[in-house]
């Protein structure tokens, strides 16, 4: 191919064929992600001196009925020769493997680069490519390289520059030609296009495999090759072991919940204190008080609210990474394949569902390593039932309130409860994923296989890339969504159907009250605005449906405000309760001491705080996971029958809860 | 050909049951009548079965597993 007609270049490979890593390697960070139209299936497109370079899902065949393979398939059968080309990376250590489907691309005389991958490997176990015959058999470019150092980079780069792509011979092409009595006709196209007859598949599988075997044993040279998989199969006779593999697995899956909540936790205190200190800038800076209040109390903490999680982003997806290119996600998805199973999920739910412990935006980030649409759609589902860090806040404090500290010797009462938080979190989890396994109403695929990769080292590039755009599109896409709430909640806590004059009335008959009563604490002019706010308003409406859970309106305001994010609750409450601290000892005894002004007994029992933990167990109080849910399965309607289907579990369990204790 | 504790054991698929789509998802993973392979290692509480098909690594089910007929190459 000459000239300089060629505008896009697509890079086509089998699944762990080091194809993405070679696509980094020319992009780096200059490339865009985006969806394919109307599915979740990641788009990769990159500029290389003026040519667009397409990075295609991984593809076994071009006979594959799985959504992410169809994408590569169309698009291969849809490329112009004139102004396409394809670079093809195949695993040299598994040669004929990755030539079936690149003799069926061939076959459609598509200018191509054969690239052959992991040359370091190739040498390590001793296998020869004579690539002078290689290429005479095949006719196009081919390039031994490493992907994963760059090592041969530059003569890919020469092909890319120079556009000396060539349409390779044919393997099995002319067997589709037909003779209409005066011409011949090729149909390979026609019959890989539409041609959905098993036999036909089989057939032409076969006839492939022959020539290909005959191909790879003239120019290949294994007479002192050593199998490329011994390692792995020494390896997984112990990473797969029933005991030593499941000790090693669970350390791994304690080192990575470990470190994506407490690694994270020094960044995300950093971040909350600067956006605190920007907020107060900004309140002491701005001399128009809505605009200084806009800006201090609902953009900045909007804003704050999102890259806070930027730090349990970037080190889960690291973390997934490493485990990911190393080839041990793949052992994780191995073990734990048995027991997810009967829940109606598999091995590969595993990581999501851990990670939702730290958080669930990266857990449901992380459901597109799940290829099931189905199963992906039921761990997106049910994942925010297991207990996010976000509730850590809410639960100390509410079983503090109901469990006086030391309480229960060394069994630690206060620490027994939070286990069984966590635990009833999983439980829920397991239990939803089965629920919504057999009703949804979404295909699944019916059959199930995984490659088990060898061990390498990990790719650096690879994962800081994938970190970068991971965090990068979180920003972007859930960012709009949860600033554009925070504004909203903000409007309604700072705007009152009242004016100044009455408010501040309010607060003068509160404070003679609390002097008369010679109370130690005084109720806030901040305290009195939230009552009197839309906000304070909205949580009087909704005390008639939250009374039988034992809530009051204060109770009302908080569970509102916390719709924003859960830890949210423990600010709310207090200032609610004007307590100008949200110092965890302070609340608690605030909490202690309220009263019920009807009963005279405490507002917040044990039935009230017990009903109040079992909804904050199941209610989906976190705007930045709607919105995550909502980029990730495209669906509106998904997002509200998630919050309402938890909302009504939260509800139902709150009430029982409470009638069963008070 | 019970899959457990076969481990290392080579064999030659020599029937596929199972409908069309199973056995287009299997070829699809070069797992087609005649195919080559060897059993590598399986834990016992897994129902998975880990293969070498064509110099890969592969796990499939147990109960898709027992859908193949295969005979040892001795």
């Amino acid at each position: 191919m000459g000239g300089n007609q060629l505008k896009d270049v697509i890079f086509v490979g089998k699944p762990n064929s080091g194809k993405s890593s070679l696509f980094n390697q020319l992009t780096g960070l200059n490339q865009k992600v985006g969806n394919y139209a109307g599915v979740t299936v990641e788009k990769k497109t990159g500029n290389y001196k003026g040519l667009n370079l397409i990075d295609l899902p991984g593809l076994h065949s071009l006979d594959t009925n799985t959504p992410e393979e169809l994408i590569s398939k169309k698009k291969i059968l849809s490329m112009e020769s004139e102004n396409s080309a394809i670079v093809y990376v195949a695993n040299g250590t598994q040669l004929i493997d990755s030539l079936l489907l690149f003799s069926q691309i061939a076959d459609l005389q598509i200018p191509m680069v054969l690239v052959i991958n992991f040359k370091d490997e190739l040498a390590k176990n001793k296998i020869e490519i004579n690539l002078n015959s290689f290429k005479e058999r095949l006719g196009c470019p081919i390039l031994l390289m490493n992907s994963k150092s760059g090592d041969g980079i530059e003569y890919l780069k020469a092909v890319l520059e120079g556009q000396t792509f060539n349409s390779p011979n044919t393997f099995c092409r002319s067997q589709y030609d037909t003779f209409d009595g005066s011409s011949y006709q090729n149909n390979y196209k026609e019959q890989i296009t539409e041609n959905t007859d098993l036999k036909f598949w089989e057939e032409d599988y076969k006839a492939r495999l022959r020539v290909i075997s005959s191909v790879v044993k003239d120019s290949v040279n294994t007479d002192n090759a050593i199998d490329p998989l011994n390692r792995a199969r020494s390896w997984d006779k112990i990473l797969l072991h029933p005991i030593f593999g499941l000790l090693i697995f669970l350390f791994v899956l304690f080192v990575v919940f470990q470190a994506v909540f407490s690694l994270s936790s020094y960044p995300m205190d950093w971040i909350d204190a600067g956006m605190a200190n920007l907020s107060n800038l900004a309140k002491n800076n701005i001399s128009v008080p809505w605009l200084s209040d806009l800006i201090s109390d609902a953009i900045i903490p909007g804003i704050g609210g999102v890259i806070i999680f930027i730090p349990q982003i970037a080190i889960l997806f690291f973390l997934l990474g490493l485990l990911e290119h190393s080839g041990y996600l793949s052992r994780i998805s191995f073990l734990s394949d048995s027991f997810l199973k009967r829940f109606g999920l598999s091995g590969h739910s595993i990581i999501p569902l851990m990670s939702s412990w730290a958080c669930s935006i990266p857990a449901i980030m992380s459901t597109r390593i799940i290829a099931d649409p189905k199963e992906r759609l039921t761990v997106i589902f049910a994942s925010p039932l297991m207990t996010c860090s976000a509730r850590l806040p809410v639960y100390t404090i509410l079983i503090a309130v109901i469990f006086p500290s030391g309480a229960g010797g060394i069994w630690g009462v206060q620490g027994l409860a939070l286990l069984s938080l966590y635990l009833l979190g999983i439980v829920a989890t397991l239990v939803v994923s089965y629920i919504v396994n057999k009703n949804l109403k979404v295909e699944s695929n019916p059959f199930w296989a995984m490659e088990l990769p060898v061990f390498r080292m990990p790719n650096w590039n690879n994962i800081f890339i994938n970190v970068y755009q991971k965090t990068k599109s979180f920003v972007v896409q859930a960012g709009k969504i949860i600033l554009g709430i925070s504004i909203v909640l903000w409007l309604l806590a700072s705007f009152s159907p009242h004016n100044e004059n009455f408010k501040e009335e309010k607060f003068q008959v509160f404070q003679k009250i609390s002097q008369k009563e010679n109370s130690n604490f005084e109720m806030s002019k901040e305290a009195v605005d939230l009552e009197y706010s839309y906000l304070g308003y909205m949580g009087k409406i909704i005390e008639p449906a939250i009374r039988p859970l034992g809530y009051d309106w204060k109770i009302g305001i908080a569970l509102l405000s916390s719709f924003a994010a859960r830890e949210v609750f423990v600010g709310t409450l207090a200032s609610i309760y004007s307590i100008g601290s949200e110092d965890e000892n302070t609340i608690v005894e605030r909490l202690r001491n309220e009263k019920n002004p009807e009963t005279g007994k405490p507002r917040y029992d044990f039935a009230t705080a017990v009903s109040l933990l079992l909804f904050y167990v199941f209610a989906l109080q976190c705007m930045s996971t709607l919105a995550i849910v909502k980029k990730e399965t495209g669906s509106t309607r998904l997002m509200l029958i998630q919050f309402l289907f938890m909302l009504v579990l939260a509800y139902v369990f709150a009430f029982a809860g409470y009638h069963l204790l008070k | 050909m019970s899959a457990k504790n076969k481990e290392n054991i080579e064999g030659i698929i020599v029937k596929i049951n199972g409908t069309d789509a199973f056995k287009a998802f299997l070829l699809a993973h070069n797992i087609t009548i005649g195919t080559p392979f060897k059993m590598n290692y399986s834990p016992s509480f897994s129902q998975l079965i880990n293969l070498t098909v064509l110099g890969k690594m592969i796990s499939i089910r147990k109960e898709q597993f027992n859908k193949i007929e295969w005979e040892a190459i001795s």
